[in-house]
């Protein structure tokens, strides 16, 4: 038999893009196994590329690299064509820095960021030869953990799972390794249900085996119920209190190969508390918690020292609200000028500030600016939360054409909450007065050379925000729906994209499914679901069949309009935030009343502070250093 | 000033494409501090160029890069500076200070030698099949070009072929502007010759060196004898 290394070497060559599965990146850790205690195999459920622009990911890795007894080596999913070269010549799943078979890992960790990526975790488990089902597992197998902002509600994958860990990860994934560590020396080390039971202890940790469902005759779910002794009902999130307090990966890896984002990434805050109702990420990491600009400068200059970047990234879920912003670009962007690398800002927020702000980051020529108004109408925007005027839409406009864009992308959601066509018509108006404001700021002639993207997506409900107890709309009427845009849009300089409704249907099924749902992920994947994300392989009928085979009414997961009363699957996984504000949330909603940000506002009682002991963190920079 | 290079790719280094190799010796570059010159306008890119791109999947000792620097440094000194800052698999072997004119380093090539593994070649097949392939005065191909597809002799474009062992074949092929043939096709090639090698495979393709002719004596000299 041909060792592993040789057959890998084998099969590379009859692959696309093989340094997908090299590594041997600048900056990758290689550790000597014998070394340490616990290893760990970091396992993104998604392509090379888009798994190492993950910046958690890259966070994790230095968090438990920098532990010397104990080792982070990557994984990622392996394309269709590489997976069917694997099993071909039987090549395990494996780590790229070692190209170690992950089965001999003590952990495998799989961060879910989006649910289209749930099929692609049975394939690195069964490459890995690691029993799907967390029941079948052995003492031997890994552990199989999963973190990110999908465990919130990770229900649909409740049976695959050891162990859910919700929150923040720097610091509960050293209490996980010490009881892995622990329980390996014990007595207890051939007994994983021992193992379970003393994560289970662990803040943010959630064993799904360790409760069971019951269900209403109508297919609500009635309770659920602790069936391990002292394992807590309700799950509550880790948090890092303080930003500055956790360590940052300085030498982040540099891929060989080209990536999604391949850029230095600096994280300038977490969390968000703009209250847009739509929006799992702001309702799941509260409060804001801002790190440093001293640190962020730092950070940034080391980073792009150690990795030969010449971008960095100034990372967040809306980095124009952080409060070091203006003076750390300025000073930041010049600095690193001399260098030839450049700032840049991941979204700019719809006015003339945060455009303004874009412009100070341009080196490089001038293309388009992106917008997300998400909403056509100010009504429509009152009802989401999205606190943008239709003043400040124009101001944007004019900011971003006096700066020199002449392309403007606007980012919309069709299918929200109180929609009507009115709304819908507002989207087009909303690009046209980007055509208006061009004539105003250029000039009749020279405004023939703009031109506006509307970009629609279809509004899918998220668990743990208040639109939980909405429907979503079904795939006939987002056509119904695109085509009410369409007809509004009088203008050639005004272009329409709108994205594939058959993927956000099976989203919306997996990110508000329950226990019973994992049937039909696990049927999908044995029918040949890969890469559900990915537009040129997302196969829709291949879910229906599995969706029917197992007897899973998407509608009614779905397209059902549900009470206040009813426990959600999601119920017992907190992020903090507090039912009763929820539901007080979604009747303001209804009745198109905006919330404050509480980071400068009054606060709204959310009770993600009082649930975890915080306030939000804000640093504002040190002005003239 | 010019510093020319000659590079290693080697181990799983071999799998990076040739895109993937500039763009990390470009992160190299400023990870090393080397004083490299820029490009101008709104998107700077560092100015180097290679003499040749290489199949992904071969190996390397014989890339030749040039590169030219802002300030001057002793081509030693760049060597040493980068070779500490390559991802395991690629470095500089050798530099030396290219001539600031004259052609480019792309457009001097003429041939390219390669060290051949071969898996599954029976004792003695390898030599058999090289000897019927020199015996031969055309050995056609077709080759697919922006104009469609011509037949090319790839007979001619091979300079040397011998069986050094029974998995192992040394070559000096055509390479650079005026013709190019891939260790691929010389083994397919060889294979239409001589059928018994077909059930043997080609493992690994190993560059050795880049060759330029010199018009005078019609001899191939590396790249920086000029």
């Amino acid at each position: 038999m041909t060792t592993l290394a040789e057959r890998i070497e084998t099969i590379l060559p009859q692959v696309s893009k093989p340094a997908r599965y090299t590594g041997g990146e600048w900056n990758a850790v290689v550790k000597d196994h014998s070394q340490v205690a616990i290893k760990v195999a970091w396992t993104f459920p998604d392509s090379y590329e888009v798994g190492l622009s993950h910046l958690g990911s890259l966070i994790m890795y230095h968090q438990i690299n920098r532990r010397s007894d104990a080792v982070c080596e990557r994984a990622y999913a392996p394309w269709p064509d590489m997976e069917a070269k694997m099993r071909e010549y039987q090549v395990p799943l494996f780590t790229l820095e070692t190209w170690t078979s992950a089965a001999g890992f003590d952990i495998m960790a799989f961060p879910l960021l989006y649910e289209l990526t749930y099929t692609n975790v049975f394939t690195c488990l069964d490459l890995a030869g690691v029993p799907l089902r967390s029941a079948d597992r052995l003492p031997e197998h890994p552990l199989v953990i999963a973190g990110g902002p999908c465990v919130f509600n990770c229900e649909p994958m409740a049976p695959f799972l050891d162990v859910a860990v919700l929150g923040d990860g720097e610091q509960v994934i050293h209490e996980i390794i010490e009881a892995v560590k622990a329980w390996k020396m014990s007595d207890a080390r051939n007994d994983r249900r021992e193992l379970l039971r003393r994560l289970s202890r662990i803040t943010g940790c959630y064993v799904p085996s360790f409760c069971e469902v019951e269900y209403n005759a109508d297919g609500t779910i009635r309770r659920y119920v602790v069936t391990e002794p002292g394992a807590p009902a309700q799950i509550t999130r880790a948090t890092v209190a303080d930003l500055d307090d956790v360590d940052y990966p300085l030498a982040p890896i540099v891929p060989n190969t080209e990536i999604i984002f391949d850029r230095a990434q600096v994280e300038v805050f977490r969390g968000c508390t703009r209250g847009c109702r739509f929006c799992h990420a702001g309702m799941v990491a509260r409060p804001v918690r801002e790190r440093s600009p001293q640190i962020v400068e730092h950070l940034a200059r080391e980073i792009i020292k150690n990795t030969g970047y010449n971008e960095v990234s100034l990372a967040s879920l809306s980095t124009a609200d952080w409060t070091g912003v203006k003076p750390t670009v300025q000073r930041l962007a010049k600095e690193l000028q001399c260098d030839g690398a450049q700032v840049t800002l991941p979204s700019t927020r719809v006015d003339a500030f945060s455009v303004g702000l874009a412009g100070l980051t341009q080196t490089v020529r001038k293309s388009s600016v992106t917008l997300a108004p998400e909403g056509g109408s100010a009504r429509i925007r009152r009802v989401i939360n999205k606190t943008v005027s239709d003043r400040d839409i124009r101001d944007a406009y004019r900011a971003a054409l006096q700066a020199g864009y002449r392309s403007v992308k606007l980012y919309f959601m069709l299918g929200l909450p109180t929609e009507t066509d009115e709304d819908l018509a507002a989207i087009a108006e909303t690009a046209r007065w980007g055509l208006e404001v061009a004539e105003e700021v250029l000039g009749r002639q020279e405004s023939r050379q703009v031109n506006v993207t509307i970009s629609v997506s279809s509004f899918t409900p998220k668990a743990h925000t208040p639109f939980e107890f909405e429907p979503a709309i079904t795939r006939d009427e987002i056509i119904r729906r695109q085509n009410v845009i369409k007809r509004a849009i009088r203008d050639r300089r005004i272009t329409f994209k709108s994205h594939p409704s058959d993927s956000s249907h099976v989203e919306s099924l997996l990110s508000l499914g329950d226990r019973r749902v994992s049937k039909a992920i696990l049927r999908a994947w044995e029918l040949g679901a890969r890469f559900d994300g990915w537009n040129d392989q997302f196969d829709h009928s291949i879910w229906m069949r599995a969706v029917q085979e197992t007897g899973i009414d998407i509608s009614w997961y779905t397209h059902r309009r549900k009470g206040y009363g009813e426990v959600f699957a999601w119920d017992h996984l907190s992020p903090g935030i507090s039912k009763d504000w929820l539901i007080d949330n979604h009747q303001r909603a209804l009745n198109e009343l905006e919330i404050d940000d509480c980071r400068w506002e009054n606060c709204d009682v959310c009770g993600a502070c009082m649930s975890f002991g915080v306030l939000p963190v804000l640093k504002p920079a040190k002005e003239g250093e | 000033m010019k510093v020319r290079a000659r590079l290693a790719k080697e181990g799983r280094a071999r799998f990076l494409s040739h895109l993937d190799l500039q763009s990390t010796l470009e992160r190299t570059l400023r990870r090393a501090r080397i004083p490299v010159a820029y490009t101008q306008g709104f998107n700077p890119h560092p100015r180097f160029s290679f003499a040749s791109a290489l199949a992904t999947g071969s190996s390397s000792e014989g890339e030749f890069m040039d590169v030219e620097l802002q300030e001057s440094m002793a081509p030693e000194v760049f060597a040493e500076q980068i070779n500490q800052f390559f991802p395991p698999g690629v470095r500089v072997l050798e530099a030396r200070q290219a001539p600031e004119r004259g052609d480019s380093l792309f457009s001097m090539i003429d041939a390219a030698a390669y060290r051949i593994s071969v898996r599954g070649a029976a004792s003695g097949l390898l030599a058999a099949a090289v000897a019927a392939f020199l015996g031969r005065d055309v050995v056609e191909m077709e080759k697919e070009t922006k104009r469609g597809k011509r037949m090319v002799n790839m007979r001619e474009q091979v300079f040397e072929l011998a069986a050094q062992t029974d998995d192992l074949l040394h070559a000096v092929v055509q390479s650079g502007p005026q013709g190019n043939l891939k260790p691929d096709d010389l083994f397919a090639g060889m294979q239409a010759v001589y059928p018994a090698l077909a059930g043997a495979e080609l493992a690994v393709a190993h560059r050795l060196m880049l060759y330029r002719r010199d018009p005078a004596s019609g001899r191939l000299l590396p790249p920086w004898d000029l």
